[in-house]
Parts: structure tokens; C-alpha cells; sequence
């Protein structure tokens, strides 16, 4: 049945997400539903229903004419204009980009976190070296889960925030791809990892180590070796997201973290065998340093 | 413009937006690079904390030296 001539049907109810991150969020607003769930999906345990804390910024998709016009997003002018396919991920990171600009005192680095016990463990290199199928691998084995790409941490402290957004990882298909081809790897398609609501971290906690991936395009054995710390500096600089323009403070920040926490090198070609070591060998390494109260 | 990392060191240079790391070897060699010391003065300071004749040293430090002229973390003094 047609609505009466001059009927106006009431405009859509705007559906609102909240991205939350330790005592500051986000606010995303949009019309369109699917695009909303598709953002859900992608922002995991981070979005929540009911935030506390202080507000960050409003983010708003407005679908419009087969595109969608997103407004609030740091970096971009008043407003920019995706198609529906990107807009999801425009809001992701505009979302993640708001949250990064109201804690600008932390380092963001492109990597993941996950912890054993009280400690946190810390897996940083560029997209294609194994980073979300290394955290995946290690939840299997009851790590806690802080983070698959961004970590948050503090200079002076060495400790680590969770930044739970939904851990996806590279699926190979059976086509030849070269896994040591960055640009080939990031073309996997994803699939989400499942993990228990429990096993996400809720607090932060102290980085007892940084790991640098190296993939290995070889089968070999794993290979580890510890990482200088002042190469464990230009290392975190090359992967850092943070959204300074003052390079000169990152390096400083950048140095005061490697100085607290050690890092290694670590040259692998199976996912699965190098979650095994990192987790043998960090329970050995707890075991023999336990925190203190434990 | 320096930062310290551990007895390493970054060096940064704004002008062309690059980081070097420089383990304490490097390290002590760049800081004894004041403009008035020679190769062989540095080798000779840089023995004592070694525990190694001077001699021993020159072919590393020179190394060093050229190394991070290369990389404009040090110029040629004006004699």
C-alpha cells in the first residue's frame, strides 16, 4: 500500500556505536544498518553499549546518492565522500584515529599484544609478517588478547593497554602467493579468530618483551636473537602510528620505552611452531622471573 | 639531536628526516669526535677503555669514521 500523495515518511532512526578505549570513546552515528553491523564486526570487543569516560568525537556516515559522506573525521576536512564498500573501514579508522588523538601521551605502534599471566608480550613488524596469526595461534594456547594490529603503551611505564578491536587473520586460499611479498599478502582475504569474551585483557599491564617478526620465506628452524636497543628504536619508529609531527619527541618517547623494555628478533616460517616457541619459551622465562606477587 | 638508549644512542637529523642507531662502539667513537681530535687520537683514548693497543684499533675506528661521514652523522673539521 502507497503512502498518501504528500506523505513524507519519517527519516531513519540513526543507529549509535560507542568505541571505547580505557576512560575515553568514540561516537558513531549512521542511518544504515549494515554498514553499522559491518563496523561492529570490525571493532570487536571495543564497541560497547554503554561508554564511560569522556567523549573523543562524534563520527557520522550519512549513505548519500550510491556513496557515503563521513563527518567528525580527524585529518579529512569537515567531510569526505567514500564508496559504501570503504566506508565501514573509513569509520574504523576514523574512530581508531580519535582515539589516538585524545591519548597522544601513549606510543602507537602497528603491532599485537597479547599476555601470559601478568605479563604482556608485544609482536610488532609491517602488514604480511604474521603478526594477527601469531596472537591467533598464542590465544589458542591461553595467552589474553590486547591487541592484533595497534598497540597502545606507555613510555614511562612500559605498560601496555588492551586495544581489543576483532582479530582477523590471512587466510591462504591455495593460490601461490609469495609470502614474503608484503603487497601480495595483504591482498589474503581475512576471517575473523574466535576467542573467549574472558580472554580479553581489561587492564593494562606491564611489557615484559617486544618481538620483531621477520618471515622467513625458507622452512627452517625458528631463529631468535636478542635486538640492540637502539635498533629496537628505529625498529618501533619504522612501525609507529602515532600521529605526531614532531619526530624528535617520538624518538625520545621511542628511547625511554626501549630502554625499560628488551626486545628480540625473531626469523620464522610457521605461524603455528613460533606461537609454540614464544610460548615455551616465555613460560620458562616466567617461571624464572615471576612477577612479584604471584 | 640525540637520544639515549641504554650506553646506545639515536641520532636524528631533521633535516633529512633520518634516525640512525648507533651501539656503544659507535657511540663512544662519535662522542670523541669533537673537531679536535685525530683518528689516531681516538684510537689512543679509546684503547685505554678497551684494554687494546691503538694499533690494534685503527682499521674499526677508521671504519667507523668513514662509515658515518658517509651518513652525514659527522663532517670534516676546518683545520
Amino acid at each position: 500500500m502507497a503512502p498518501p500523495a504528500g506523505h513524507h515518511s519519517p527519516p531513519p532512526a540513526a543507529e549509535v556505536l560507542h568505541v571505547a578505549f580505557g576512560s575515553q570513546y568514540v561516537v558513531v552515528r549512521s542511518v544504515a544498518p549494515d554498514l553499522m553491523a559491518e563496523l561492529r564486526d570490525a571493532l570487536g570487543p571495543m564497541a560497547v553499549e554503554e561508554p564511560a569516560g569522556s567523549c573523543a568525537g562524534h563520527v557520522e556516515a550519512l549513505p548519500e546518492a550510491g556513496e557515503v559522506r563521513i563527518v567528525g573525521a580527524p585529518g579529512a576536512g569537515a567531510t569526505q565522500r567514500v564508496s559504501r564498500q570503504w566506508a565501514p573501514r573509513e569509520l574504523y579508522h576514523a574512530a581508531v584515529k580519535l582515539l589516538m588523538l585524545a591519548r597522544d601521551d601513549l606510543i602507537w605502534t602497528h603491532a599485537g599484544v597479547a599476555a601470559l599471566g601478568e605479563r604482556a608480550f608485544m609482536f610488532c613488524g609491517p602488514s604480511g609478517q604474521g603478526k594477527s596469526t601469531l596472537v591467533a595461534a598464542l590465544l589458542a594456547r591461553g595467552w589474553t588478547y590486547f591487541s592484533d594490529e595497534i598497540a597502545a603503551i606507555e613510555a614511562s611505564s612500559g605498560a601496555v593497554h588492551p586495544f581489543p578491536l576483532a582479530p582477523r587473520r590471512r587466510v591462504h586460499d591455495g593460490d601461490f602467493v609469495p609470502l614474503d611479498d608484503g603487497d601480495a599478502i595483504r591482498t589474503l582475504r581475512k576471517e575473523a579468530v574466535d576467542f573467549p569474551a574472558h580472554a580479553v585483557g581489561a587492564r593494562p599491564l606491564p611489557l615484559e618483551r617486544i618481538y620483531f617478526l621477520h618471515y622467513a620465506h625458507v622452512a627452517g628452524s625458528i631463529d631468535v636473537v636478542p635486538c640492540p636497543p637502539a635498533q629496537s628504536v628505529l625498529t618501533l619508529l619504522r612501525n609507529s602510528l602515532s600521529i605526531t609531527a614532531d619526530r624528535e619527541r617520538e624518538i625520545a618517547r621511542l628511547a625511554q620505552f626501549a630502554s625499560r623494555v628488551p626486545a628480540v628478533q625473531i626469523r620464522y616460517h610457521d605461524a603455528a611452531a613460533a606461537a609454540a616457541h614464544v610460548h615455551a619459551d616465555v613460560a620458562l622465562h616466567l617461571a624464572v622471573s615471576p612477577t612479584s606477587g604471584a | 639531536m640525540t637520544s639515549e638508549v641504554l650506553d646506545e644512542l639515536v641520532a636524528y637529523a631533521p633535516s633529512s628526516s633520518q634516525a640512525f642507531s648507533m651501539n656503544a662502539s659507535a657511540r663512544a667513537i662519535w662522542e670523541l669526535c669533537d673537531g679536535t681530535r685525530s683518528i689516531e687520537d681516538l684510537c689512543r683514548e679509546l684503547s685505554e677503555a678497551a684494554g687494546a693497543r691503538p694499533e690494534d684499533l685503527r682499521a674499526d675506528v677508521q671504519n667507523a669514521v668513514d662509515h658515518m661521514l658517509e651518513l652525514g652523522l659527522l663532517t670534516i673539521a676546518e683545520p
